[in-house]
């Protein structure tokens, strides 16, 4: 196994749900050694059944303490089992601490203080630590101490109102979950990067408003700039045809683009084989297609349903116009071009065996990055984790009795 | 505890002191070092004569984003993707601009580019030449299907990029459609500058640069990691549209007397169907044998029937107040619209003032992050064409003698204001 560009970098991740942990996961594929700290009744992701619209996905052959979810936010880490309300675990936690670069967390600020693992309290056990906190709306302001999970997040955001502003229809599954990690893990990076030119501490803070602003960056900006409501809702019959959709034959659809529309007309029209446009006295000028849209998509409709996506897309890059095939997401999975590029690859997974996965979306020359390994069972790591700090065997029992791993003694 | 706007906090940014040089077009490449100069990178942005044709593309999905009252030569595009730079303009073509190229190349930690595998050979800034030059840049790649692949010379757009990552149908229709407006190539952007501080940090500890290289594809399917996990483990297609009925009132959307709209999401066990029933003064509910489990409740047509005609009694704002107090997670649908507005946005710097240089003070947002000790978002708005030709010639050691006569030689624009 090659390394990655993280490699040598630690990160203690103390969070819960996925915008947090799904940050340390990112961290996790590129290389860092990541440590999920769960307190003893685990992290209530690993036996939440419930997703989006799935009530499923409790898959028959896993775990108990096993969900999707959870592998997908604690993946390339290990686990331990620490209680933090037992003063007992004290010594564990400062050790852990003290040799990590970065620390993660999405508790909410109440319950870090009442932990005693608030940026405050962490940075007196390591003066050079970069602390990552991810919270529902921001540290600060009226929305401060609400919990967020990710659909509440694309409401406050606008968000939930991208794909037209009638209804707000969030968009699934938790991709502003995996966005505020994204983000989150972008802020550790540069606080980390901080962190070596100054030699102090860093404390950087995130959420999902936060990071979902950050998507919109055009929409906002957009409708700051024009001072009213811009019209976000896709419609293919009121866009040019060399940027609609169109459906074909066996009902795949194909997408153009932002092609300069009079330069590109002719060869679009010579690549479908409908040259009668071109003196269709309806269609023959630019002002004329963009006036009478409606009318000429339904006319091309009736021609690109008559052959298979792929001819259609053969003919028009042959012709030099940008189309793709409109995938959906099994089509991705198998997908020659997301497969070479590392986007989706396959893992050998403990316990469910050969699996097509997501990857880290960048490749890097001769480093590794994508998942490392599966998530951990509970408590799956204590032992070794506790060895590499420094506790003796007789340490680690002294800590077990007096409750530092909770009364079952952090083992799943 | 807020930030009273970027302009007036001279704190440095956590990438204060690294060099950008980006010859890139429109927003996805572009947009990435503008993320990088929110964090304090010093970037120049090196444009032909002509300049970025983002510079005069004239629509946004569906308005014009040329403001020909506002400044010819402005747009609001070209605005997002080049805040925080400096623009030099050089005839790339010429022996004389690639010299001065060089130069820049010499003196940069990351140096990005989103053209055409075939316009860099041509250029001479394919990664290979780059890297020879300076084997200690971070060689950002941003491309649209990715750097291998059938789709490896193609070009693209944000719109393409969603249509390849299944994206498009995430929409809850049947016929696919995009997400509005660029915001695959928001997070390309966003996924490049990842890349690159990753691959300066690994440069610190190892001492060498490298090639990174993304693309919208791969940003895409980042973006579906669950929606993808899940497609991989489920032994049949799922379902993933947004349907405001199948999961549970505690999980969907209501709208109001006022036209507006709240949301709520997965509560905690213990916070569930009698303490929303009773927030919602209907306790009759609870126990009313046609929706008394989850199960019944899931998808009952019947029961948002009921449960619609009772929202529509109050205001979002008086439910708003009613759920807080009951300790329920429920809260607004915002409109992009009412973002610029929001008290929680401005308070935690999600959305700043910034004074314009020719728009005056306009809203805009920032950098998603707020750091203990550094500064971060829009420090100055977009350049024009070649206004930084001169200042950065000079820093590179060329002499006033020197560049005039690259100026009058047409190698060099040196346009814009001031």
């Amino acid at each position: 196994v090659t390394a990655g560009p993280l490699s040598g970098v630690r990160v203690v991740d103390m969070g819960i749900w996925h915008a947090g942990p799904g940050g340390a996961a990112i961290l996790g594929d590129l290389g860092a050694d990541v440590i999920k700290v769960e307190a003893p009744g685990g992290d209530p992701e690993r036996i939440h059944g419930r997703f989006g619209r799935m009530a499923g996905m409790e898959l028959p052959l896993v775990l108990p303490d096993w969900s999707m979810l959870f592998e997908m936010s604690n993946r390339s880490k290990r686990g331990i089992v620490l209680d933090m309300k037992s003063e007992s675990s004290r010594p564990v936690l400062e050790r852990l601490v003290a040799g990590a670069d970065i620390v993660t967390t999405n508790v909410r600020l109440s319950t870090q203080a009442r932990l005693g693992v608030d940026f405050e309290s962490l940075r007196t056990y390591n003066d050079r630590l970069v602390y990552v906190n991810v919270s529902g709306y921001g540290e600060t302001g009226p929305y401060a101490d609400l919990g967020g999970f990710d659909p509440l997040g694309q409401a406050v955001s606008g968000m939930a109102m991208m794909t037209g502003d009638d209804e707000p229809r969030p968009v699934e599954m938790i991709v502003l979950d995996q966005l505020t990690s994204i983000t989150a893990s972008h802020a550790a990076l540069a606080g980390l990067v901080a962190r070596d030119r100054t030699g102090e501490a860093q404390a950087v803070y995130t959420s999902l408003y936060g990071a979902a602003t950050w998507l919109q960056h055009a929409n906002l900006l957009a409708t700051s700039w024009v001072g009213r409501k811009i019209e976000l809702a896709w419609d293919r019959s009121i866009v040019s045809p060399l940027r609609s959709t169109f459906r074909c034959q066996g009902d795949d659809w194909i997408i153009g683009t932002n092609h300069p529309p009079e330069k590109y007309w002719e060869p679009f029209c010579r690549a479908i084989d409908r040259v009668d446009l071109l003196v269709d006295e309806r269609f023959d000028q630019h002002e004329k297609r963009v006036q009478r849209s409606a009318e000429l998509i339904a006319v091309l409709d009736e021609t690109f349903v008559t052959r298979s996506r792929d001819d259609w897309l053969e003919r028009l890059h042959d012709a030099g116009l940008l189309f793709a095939p409109v995938n959906s997401l099994q089509d991705v999975l198998v997908d020659e071009q997301a497969v070479v590029n590392g986007y989706v690859r396959n893992l050998e997974h403990p316990l469910l065996g050969e699996l097509t996965v997501p990857g880290y979306p960048a490749r890097f020359e001769g480093l590794a990055a994508g998942t490392q390994c599966p998530a951990p069972r509970l408590g799956q790591h204590t032992a070794d984790v506790l060895a590499e700090l420094g506790f003796s065997a007789d340490e680690v029992t002294e800590l077990r009795e007096a409750g530092a791993f909770g009364d079952d003694g952090g083992e799943a | 505890m807020s930030e009273s706007g970027a302009a007036a906090d001279d704190r440095p940014g956590p990438l204060s002191g690294v060099r950008v040089v980006e010859v890139g077009v429109w927003h996805a490449g572009p947009g990435a070092s503008a993320i990088l100069g929110d964090l304090g990178a010093e970037v120049i942005k090196v444009e032909s004569l002509r300049g970025d044709p983002e510079r005069t593309h004239g629509t946004f999905g569906r308005m014009a984003v040329k403001s020909p009252t506002v400044k010819p030569g402005w747009n609001m595009l070209f605005e997002m993707s080049n805040r925080n730079k400096r623009s030099v303009s050089l005839d790339l073509a010429s022996a004389d601009g690639r010299q001065v190229l060089h130069r820049l190349i010499e003196s940069c930690d990351v140096f990005l580019c989103n053209l055409r595998q075939s316009s860099r050979q041509a250029l001479g800034i394919a990664a290979e030449d780059v890297l020879e030059v300076n084997p200690m840049t971070i060689y950002v790649d941003v491309n649209a299907f990715g750097h291998h692949g059938p789709y490896a010379s193609t070009g693209g757009f944000d719109p393409l990029g969603q249509a390849m990552s299944g994206m498009m149908y995430t929409t809850g229709s049947e016929e696919p459609m995009t997400l509005s407006w660029i915001v695959l190539d928001q997070l390309t952007s966003i996924t490049a500058s990842h890349a690159a501080i990753t691959a300066l940090y690994a440069r610190e500890r190892e001492g060498r640069g490298q090639e990174v290289s993304t693309s919208l594809y791969g940003a895409g399917v980042w973006f579906e990691h669950a929606n993808l996990l899940f497609e991989s483990l489920a032994p049949e297609p799922m379902e993933f549209d947004w349907d405001r009925r199948a999961v549970s009132p505690l999980r969907s959307t209501f709208p109001c007397k006022d036209g507006n709209w709240i949301v709520s999401t997965n509560h905690p066990p213990h916070r569930g169907w009698p303490e929303f029933c009773a927030a919602i003064e209907r306790p009759d509910l609870v126990a009313d044998p046609r929706f008394d489990t989850d199960e019944k409740r899931s998808g009952s047509l019947e029961l948002y029937a009921v449960l619609d005609e009772v929202f529509l009694s109050r205001t979002r704002d008086e439910w708003l107040e009613i759920f807080a107090a009951a300790d329920l997670f429920f809260v607004p649908a915002n409109r992009v619209a009412d973002v610029l507005d929001d008290e929680q946005a401005e308070a935690n710097g999600y959305i700043v003032p910034f004074e314009h240089p020719f728009l005056g003070r306009i809203k805009i947002p920032g950098y998603p992050v707020r750091f203990g000790h550094h500064r971060a978002g829009t420090r100055t708005a977009a350049p024009a064409l070649g206004e930084h030709s001169v200042a950065v010639l000079t820093e590179l050691g060329y002499s006033t003698d020197e560049i005039d006569a690259l100026v009058d030689r047409g190698i060099v624009a040196a346009g814009g204001a001031s």
